[in-house]
């Protein structure tokens, strides 16, 4: 086809056809634990809960599934079947401790058809829908799954956390302590179909040296290098760069500003210039959250005497030695030997109006204090050891900090708006770089826990998830023509091999372009756009005869098609 | 249905903008949900788990070294991060092509704190397996916690 036929058609197509809600994608669970009487296949009688109408454990098991599954089916599109092997088998556990369930990518995919970047990896689900078809179909169920979901069927059995039990309904009113299969099958849903990443962590070592789809929307802000592109050394050290790592995919943070609230607690520094600027904090369960507009005021170093309650002069651990010099002022000690509560309590009895704990370890983001003490009012924080270091050695240079939330910044994202990544240092479990950051306001579902209560929902605005998953290539294409429907011109084709009008099969091939329309769904809006039979066949005649020069059709199939027109009143 | 020249696929990105920002600006009081994935056990019943509970402080025990180690030597095929790179196949039309199984996973593990409480995290290696099991306080230098896993001092 050339350029100049393809605008001919362009300027044939006046009107693109209605806009319909489709099933999106199938996604179909194979039950791995047919014929074991366990699992999917446990009888054991239960009544009906909240949506969920099995009446035996494997029977509710299984709906939760399909129910997740349908979930996730309705908010991506693809023309491949994506296929989830899933068993509830009894997995490893203890009284106290144990494996609730897990998720694996069956296959990576790399240079296939239709992938938009060379040389990178992807999930086999999304590689199948960029593909247009299955691309690993096998006839072992394993083999042929997409993904690979192990849960554990005996949580709360003897023995394996016996206070602790799976949550059937449908809903999200699960019972304090209890675990709801339907958002930990969605979380896992999640990596299963582009929330993971396909390296070494523990070396940063690529796998055939090949980069994945995931790897190119992660972008570390202190080396302003994306993932892809780093060496293995810089990868793994990245992995636990705090909150330096963010997601650049533009869907994301186009959604950031409709999921994660305004106002991040920050410690501002007013002056001296040398090192103004924001700070991270964290916050405290005792005295008064932080909170806008915040507390202004000179720093002054918190000193008391080096004894049995705390061995240096910077820890707060005794009644101040320099109240005078504190009272008013936001004061700042050395965590360590004492509670957090006992220094507060001390810096508030000199008058101190707000405490900075500056952390004695190395490594961030500042984590939270905890403690609790109803007599202790004033505002707490902490700062990491490094920014501690920093703040202390300008006490004599006229320090002075806002403690406050910074109301332009979203809970979870950095000053650009973009989705910060999970990337705690010391590295923490979760910290695997397939969640988000833990401090993202509301929750979120791909956060590395379980957040009770939490909405089934993947979308706007409760969630970022569904535009992660856009970013890495699952773009919305309702009719499953495998055109983007952000560029296609048919949003419903008519996708059937042939050319059939009406009743008439006209037996001409019934050509795909890149606009999303098929030569039915020209021949169909040459009636559409018509206000006579007659100027439909001589809409109808004429695209055909652009059809034939083109050489998509021979002079019978034009024929074919004009003849059908014609019968077809 | 057959497509024309193997048609490159339009990706023209629209903003989704549509929805209403919240303008709400919160208070924040240890937001940063250090341990969290707790949930609490209400008016939980311990009474007959003689097994779960520490013999001397009588509240409920964390994970042995023993059942630790049981636990993440299970775990360890399906978080194991390598794969065998003679295994990538490549088809006549270049496609390449690996079968991680099971590995590479991400499993969600769960522990029952002293307070009867539980914690959850996602894992996907052995070593934060290890690390969420043994929990806040089974390390000699690991500073002690509040009911809700926040470091005290």
């Amino acid at each position: 086809m050339n350029r100049r036929s393809t605008s001919l058609l362009l300027l044939i197509l006046t009107l693109a056809l209605a806009t319909q809600a489709f099933a999106n994608a199938k996604i179909t669970i194979y039950n791995a634990d047919q014929g074991t009487g366990k699992g999917f296949d446990d009888p054991t009688p239960v009544a009906p809960i909240a949506g969920n109408t099995g009446t035996t454990v494997g029977q509710q098991r299984l709906n939760v599934f399909n129910y997740v599954a349908n979930i996730w089916g309705q908010s991506l599109d693809s023309a491949s079947e994506i296929k989830v092997y899933a068993s509830f088998a009894p997995l490893s556990c203890t009284a106290t401790s144990g494996t609730l369930g897990g998720t694996s990518v069956s296959w990576w995919l790399a240079n296939f058809p239709g992938a938009d970047f060379a040389n990178t990896w992807y999930h086999v689900s999304l590689a199948s829908k960029l593909a247009g078809g299955d691309l690993e179909p096998n006839a072992d169920p394993l083999e042929d799954s997409d993904m690979i979901i192990q849960f554990n069927g005996s949580l709360g059995s003897t023995g394996c956390l016996e206070t602790s039990h799976w949550y059937y309904g449908l809903d999200e009113n699960e019972a304090p302590g209890d675990i709801n299969l339907a958002t930990v099958t969605l979380h896992e849903m999640g990596h299963g179909l582009g929330m993971s990443s396909f390296f070494t962590q523990s070396t940063g070592a690529l796998i055939s040296g090949i980069p994945d789809i995931y790897q190119r929307n992660l972008l570390d802000r202190s080396l302003n290098q994306t993932f892809d592109g780093m060496t293995a050394t810089d990868r793994r050290n990245s992995v636990i760069d705090p909150r330096n790592v963010v997601w650049i995919g533009s869907h994301v943070t186009n959604a950031v500003p409709n999921v994660l609230q305004l106002g991040t607690p920050i410690l501002k520094v007013n002056a001296p210039a040398a090192i103004a600027g924001f700070y991270q904090i964290g916050g405290a369960s005792f005295g008064t959250p932080v909170g806008a507009p915040g507390i202004t005021g000179p720093v002054v170093a918190a000193l008391d005497a080096a004894d049995a309650s705390g061995p240096t002069t910077l820890d707060g651990c005794s009644p101040l030695t320099n109240a005078a010099d504190v009272a008013g002022k936001i004061a700042i000690v050395n965590r360590g030997t004492c509670g957090f509560v006992v220094k507060g309590k001390n810096l508030q009895d000199a008058g101190a109006i707000a405490m900075i704990v500056a952390d004695n370890a190395a490594g961030g983001p500042p984590a939270d204090l905890g403690g609790a003490d109803p007599t202790l009012t004033i505002t707490s924080v902490r700062v990491t050891q490094s920014d501690g270091n920093l703040l202390r050695a300008q006490l004599g240079a006229g320090l002075n900090v806002t403690i406050g939330v910074d109301p332009t910044l979203r809970a979870g994202a950095d000053p650009q708006g973009r989705a910060l990544m999970f990337t705690p240092n010391p590295r923490q479990a979760g910290s695997s770089i397939s969640h988000w950051d833990t401090i993202a306001t509301p929750d979120l579902l791909m956060e590395p826990f379980t957040t009770p209560n939490m909405a089934l929902r993947v979308d706007e605005p409760r969630d970022i998830q569904l535009a992660q998953m856009r970013d890495i290539g699952w773009y919305e294409d309702r009719d499953i023509d495998n055109v983007a429907d952000s560029g296609d011109q048919c949003l419903h084709s008519d996708l059937r091999k042939t050319v059939i009008v009406g009743s008439i099969n006209t037996d001409a091939p019934n050509v795909l372009f890149t606009t999303g329309c098929t030569i039915s769904d020209y021949v169909k809006n040459c009636s559409v756009g018509s206000n006579s039979q007659g100027d439909t066949q001589s809409c109808t005649a004429h695209l055909t005869q652009q059809l034939l020069e083109a050489g998509f059709l021979t002079p019978p199939q034009q024929g074919a098609i004009r003849s059908a027109v014609a019968r077809n009143k | 249905m057959f497509r024309w020249n193997n048609l490159p696929k339009l990706f023209l990105l629209v903003s989704f903008t549509l929805g209403l920002s919240s303008l709400a600006v919160a208070q924040h009081a240890a937001k940063d949900k250090p341990d969290t994935g707790k949930t609490p056990t209400a008016a939980a019943d311990f009474s007959g788990l003689q097994d779960v509970l520490d013999a001397k402080t009588h509240k409920l025990r964390q994970p042995t070294p023993e059942e630790i180690k049981n636990l993440t030597d299970a775990l360890e095929p399906m978080l194991n991060q390598t794969i065998d790179e003679s295994k990538v196949q490549t088809s006549s039309d270049g496609t390449q092509a690996v079968f991680a199984g099971d590995r590479f996973a991400n499993f969600i593990l769960i522990r029952t704190n002293t307070d009867g409480t539980t914690s959850t995290r996602c894992v996907s290696s052995v070593k934060e397996a290890k690390e969420f099991l043994a929990g806040p306080t089974s390390k000699k230098n690991e500073p002690r916690r509040d009911a809700t896993g926040l470091e005290v001092e």
